[in-house]
């Protein structure tokens, strides 16, 4: 009776083995490649790639405002065509090399309003940025002499376009405005960038 | 009895499938390390291919990721070419960054192999030892699907520029990279894995 019990047990290990090979065989089989057929080779080697250059800037056109001057570039572009991811302007008083940032612009906005300047006359320049990289700066715009103004508001807005603006003075060219009553000069300061 | 004798054919037969399928495997892994595959009339047909630099192009767009969304950078494109020297079609099925070990005791790490000739203070230099290359990443597909087979005897090059847009966003550089790297060249290191193309029927996912 013993003997029978034993052989009657060993069946399903046997069972379990023979399946268990068949098993493993057939994932074997079915890993992709071999069930391909596919045999696979690996090479080493270099790649190369070359970072952009960042383009020039675009001359801004100084609209003067009551109050105000107000810009409007053109795009730069990098060579694929992809517009830079935003704009810096800075102002400079005419003859000056001192120039104060007076605008942070993320891209596709490309206006910006810059405060009452002093009483000189200044010009504005446009730097492309694109994270810590900055290209050339644009060409500079015409001279701006902001005229007399009894109350100015001192606003730096990017993205003006959202901002009801003022009525447009009646010149928007350069005219040197003696200053009877003297106004408090407020430096404007660069507004933070939205990003 | 029959049982008996049953049972030892069964496990008789598991054991030898068993072991056609382990050096099947073996095998297998063998000629993947070593680059060839069996053929027919007891010789071995030779899988090889080449993997050469390109020529860089600056109009690629490779700039800076933005800081906040760098999942949506696009990154640049690598240029460089598959040759393949076989008499078989193969199709690429990975790449891999070349790596080398990177940082000092006890702070060892694996670094990607990146050259660059130029340095964050916008010096050049010779050798491929400049600094901007710290700022460099080799971003792998993830799918190759829409890479070609390459057929026996002929290349494959990846630029960027096909319809495919092979190689596009293969590299990227950290939003932190100074401005002096602008207009650098990278070279990277790569391991490229490709696999016989015949019995495939097109191009498949690892």
């Amino acid at each position: 009776m013993i003997p029978r019990r034993r052989r009657t047990g060993q069946a399903p290990w046997a069972l379990q083995i023979g399946a268990a090979a068949v098993i493993a065989a057939t994932l074997l089989g079915a890993r992709q490649e071999l069930a391909a057929g596919a045999w696979t080779t690996t090479a080493r080697g270099m790649a190369v790639g070359q970072s952009a250059i960042m383009p020039m800037g675009k001359p801004p056109t100084a609209t003067v405002l009551e109050g105000s001057v107000r810009l409007d570039w053109a795009p730069s572009t990098f060579a694929t065509g992809k517009e830079v991811g935003g704009y810096l302007v800075k102002r400079q008083v005419l003859g000056s090399t001192d120039a104060v940032q007076v605008c942070t612009v993320v891209a596709p906005l490309r206006t910006c309003q810059d405060s009452k300047p002093p009483d000189q006359q200044v010009v504005y320049v446009v730097v492309p940025s694109q994270q810590l990289w900055r290209g050339p700066p644009s060409p500079p715009s015409s001279p701006v002499t902001m005229p007399a103004a009894p109350l100015a508001a001192a606003v730096v807005v990017p993205g003006a376009t959202a901002t009801p603006l003022p009525i447009p003075s009646a010149s928007p060219t350069p005219t040197p405005s003696p200053d009877p009553t003297p106004s408090p000069t407020d430096p404007p300061s660069p507004t933070p960038s939205p990003s | 009895m029959k049982r008996k004798l049953l049972l030892s054919v069964l496990a008789s037969l598991g054991i030898v499938v068993g072991a056609v399928g382990v050096a099947y495997a073996v095998g297998t892994f063998k000629a993947n390390q070593l680059g060839f595959r069996q053929a027919g009339e007891g010789q071995a047909a030779h899988i090889t291919m080449r993997v050469e630099a390109g020529m860089a192009d600056a109009g690629s767009g490779l700039i800076p990721d933005d800081a906040t969304y760098p999942q949506y950078s696009p990154g640049g494109a690598l240029s460089f070419s598959i040759q393949n020297v076989s008499d078989l079609p193969l199709q690429v099925t990975k790449i891999d960054a070349a790596l080398y070990t990177c940082e000092t005791y006890p702070n060892y790490k694996q670094c990607q192999v990146v050259n660059s000739n130029k340095n964050t203070d916008g010096t050049f230099t010779s050798g491929g030892t400049g600094s901007c290359g710290q700022y460099a990443t080799l971003v792998a597909p993830t799918s190759f699907k829409n890479w070609p087979t390459i057929a026996p005897h002929s290349a494959l090059q990846v630029n960027g520029t096909d319809n495919n847009q092979l190689g596009a966003g293969m590299i990227h550089l950290a939003n932190n990279t100074p401005q002096e790297c602008q207009g650098a060249t990278f070279a990277m290191g790569l391991y490229v894995t490709a696999a016989e193309a015949t019995h495939l029927g097109g191009a498949f996912e690892p």
